[in-house]
């Protein structure tokens, strides 16, 4: 055999390597799960019991906030990272893309000492105006525009990048100024990025569960459902409340997908 | 009328325009020729406020407008690549500027429709960005710089993203649509034969510098400078000394140090003061022939170079190499060929050596073709 021979099958082996952690990683737990949902089928009082649809409602709801709330504070900032200069410019740029990497208990402590009745925005709000945000449904808005507004901003700036300089140009010496250039040329040719964002910030908001475990108190959305759950042995619950948060994320995921290819 | 007045620029520490001054008459159109990378675009940037220049003002219509922003100067821009809006259609991007200035619906309209008759593109109205050809592209780009009437448009080279065939169509097309609209205009390219068709004057530019402002023919048969001279297609470049002159005639000996010839040529003012000068002759200017003729010089070909229709040959006159260009049906001689050369009438003139510095500084009168009656003298061989 020659070398070329056993680079062949070295890449060959490499492949089937892949496919095989690949299939362990995700088919084999989506096909658990489906065994598990045949073993012990739902029946449609509890799918529309309120343990199921009490976290789905939440977590909808307060995931459609946040991305909005991402959308008013990520479009602005990937406008400011794109145009501007300015001095700390980059330190920024890497504060901005700091949830991407922290650990979400880390996020849902630093929103502990910030909101909380103790914390720097909590107690002026508690003391002054008895204003609670711990533990309410603004916490987990909170939590999830923390870690879903980076997708917005990264997504739009992107976007913007790809914009040629040359466009802004134009506008300018046709007299534009610097919103109308914003409204009429930005923002228009920056479209794609901004759907890709929005949907991501949402898939991303809807499936939080670490910093939103530790700020929402007694309200449960459905990644914390899930958690409570399947600790607590309700095996149907958990189930059904997977099925739905995965057919949710996978929507999501091929609406990305037919959104990048515009 | 616009005037730039010892425009200085420099990036990271590299000067990019060195003390550029030029003035452009109304109505006229002047080119900005040179090789890229020499600051021909920087230049536009800086006129339509796009950059800011270093130092150095300029004016449009005698007011100056350095502190003005791209938006305030009434300056139209026709960019490289066009910068058509791709999201919006042809009429809409046409319009931009006028919806910008908030006119009326109806003003808009009629003015666009005015500028889309003139350049005839009334019927690509609606039609998408994507879908217009480079032409068509060009046109749009010109419509929508102009319909806003600016008090000048600069054109950064728009025909180089088109192939050759349209570009070449497009030179005499573009020149006829800049005379109809009657615009004060700047225009930049690389192209030697695109800057002879469309301007009215041509300033060449090199590393920064102005090299020459004048006609294309002053640019093309009085080149000032050995840069110019070779941009222009002028590679005879020979050293010479005035050796007489008498009348409007002089004699210049043209030589290598160990042979020489002579040529008769115009007496220019700059021989009373200098006796040894470069000089040029162009290549159409010298005769090639197989039989000795009268002051014809002996000499042998070295090289053929096909360029398209022509063939450019190099020949060893007296141990200095002379290029003549002829028709490729017309070429009748092979390497290493015995011609006779001999020189069309005044072929020989001088390069002065100056470089064009300001407005107020005229084309040096020294190397100007003095404007009298020419006769023939008889050339030494």
């Amino acid at each position: 055999m020659s070398i070329n021979n056993y680079i062949t099958a070295g890449f060959k082996l490499s492949v089937g390597i892949s496919f095989l952690v690949f299939a362990l990683l995700i088919i084999a737990p989506l096909t658990a799960l489906m065994l598990n949902i045949l073993a012990d089928p739902v029946d449609l009082k509890t799918l529309f019991s309120r343990s199921v649809l009490d976290p789905l409602v939440l977590s909808v709801l307060t995931a459609l906030v946040s991305t909005i709330i991402s959308v008013f504070v990520g479009i602005p900032l990937a406008y400011v990272l794109t145009y501007k200069h300015f001095p700390f410019k980059d330190t920024l740029d890497t504060m901005v893309n700091l949830p991407f990497v922290l650990p979400p208990s880390v996020a849902g402590y630093l929103l502990l000492i910030t909101f909380g009745k103790f914390g720097l925005v909590g107690y002026p709000l508690y003391n002054f105006w008895g204003i609670t945000i711990m533990f309410t449904l603004v916490a987990i808005i909170i939590a999830q525009t923390f870690v879903a507004f980076p997708f917005v901003v990264k997504s739009v700036r992107t976007s913007m990048e790809e914009i040629p300089p040359a466009l802004i140009d134009a506008a300018k010496t046709l007299g534009a100024r610097e919103f109308e250039i914003f409204w009429q040329v930005i923002l228009p040719l920056a479209k794609t990025g901004m759907l890709s964002g929005i949907i991501m910030a949402y898939a991303r908001a809807i499936g939080e569960f670490g910093a939103t475990m530790m700020v929402s108190g007694l309200l449960v959305t459905l990644p914390v459902a899930i958690f409570t759950n399947a600790l607590g042995g309700n095996r149907e619950i958990a189930n059904v409340l997977a099925l739905i948060l995965i057919v949710i994320s996978f929507t999501i995921l091929i609406t990305f997908k037919r959104i990048a290819k515009i | 009328m616009i005037e730039l007045i010892n425009i200085a620029k420099k990036f990271n520490n590299q000067v990019v325009l060195n003390d550029i001054s030029l003035s452009v008459g109304d109505q006229e159109i002047m080119v900005l020729l040179g090789p890229s990378g020499c600051g021909k675009t920087t230049q536009l940037k800086i006129i339509a406020g796009l950059m800011q220049q270093d130092s150095g003002k300029i004016m449009l219509n005698n007011k100056v407008i350095d502190h003005l922003p791209p938006q305030e100067r009434h300056i139209g821009f026709v960019f490289q690549d066009y910068a058509l809006f791709p999201h919006k259609n042809v009429f809409e991007n046409i319009a931009f500027g006028l919806e910008i200035s908030k006119l009326s619906k109806q003003e808009i309209a009629s003015k666009v429709f005015e500028m889309m008759e003139i350049l005839e593109i009334k019927e690509l109205k609606d039609q998408k960005i994507d879908r217009l050809s480079g032409g068509q592209k060009q046109r749009i780009a010109l419509a929508r710089a102009v319909v806003t009437s600016p008090d000048v448009l600069l054109l950064d080279e728009p025909l180089s993203a088109l192939d050759p065939i349209l570009r070449e169509k497009l030179r005499v097309e573009l020149k006829n649509m800049l005379r109809n609209i009657g615009i004060t205009g700047i225009y930049v390219t690389h192209d030697l034969t695109e800057a002879m068709i469309v301007g009215d004057k041509i300033a060449i530019i090199n590393a920064g510098e102005i090299q020459q402002i004048g006609t294309p023919d002053e640019v093309l048969y009085h080149p000032k400078t050995e840069f110019v001279a070779k941009f222009v297609g002028v590679n005879n470049i020979l050293k010479g000394q005035v050796v007489g002159w008498h009348a409007d005639q002089a004699i210049i000996e043209i030589s290598n140090g160990r042979q020489s010839f002579r040529i008769n040529t115009l007496k220019y003012p700059v021989f009373e003061r200098q006796q040894e000068l470069q000089f040029c002759i162009n290549p159409e200017d010298l005769v090639l022939s197989s039989e000795k003729e009268d002051h014809s010089i002996r000499g042998i070909i070295t090289g053929l170079i096909p360029n398209g229709p022509v063939i450019k040959i190099s020949i060893d006159v007296a141990g200095l190499e002379l290029y003549a260009v002829v028709t490729r049906r017309l070429l009748k001689y092979q390497l290493n060929d015995q011609v006779w050369v001999s020189f069309s009438k005044n072929a020989l003139y001088p390069l002065c050596g100056k470089k064009y510095n300001s407005p107020v500084q005229a084309v040096p009168a020294a190397c100007v073709r003095p404007l009298f009656t020419q006769f023939n003298l008889p050339v030494d061989g």
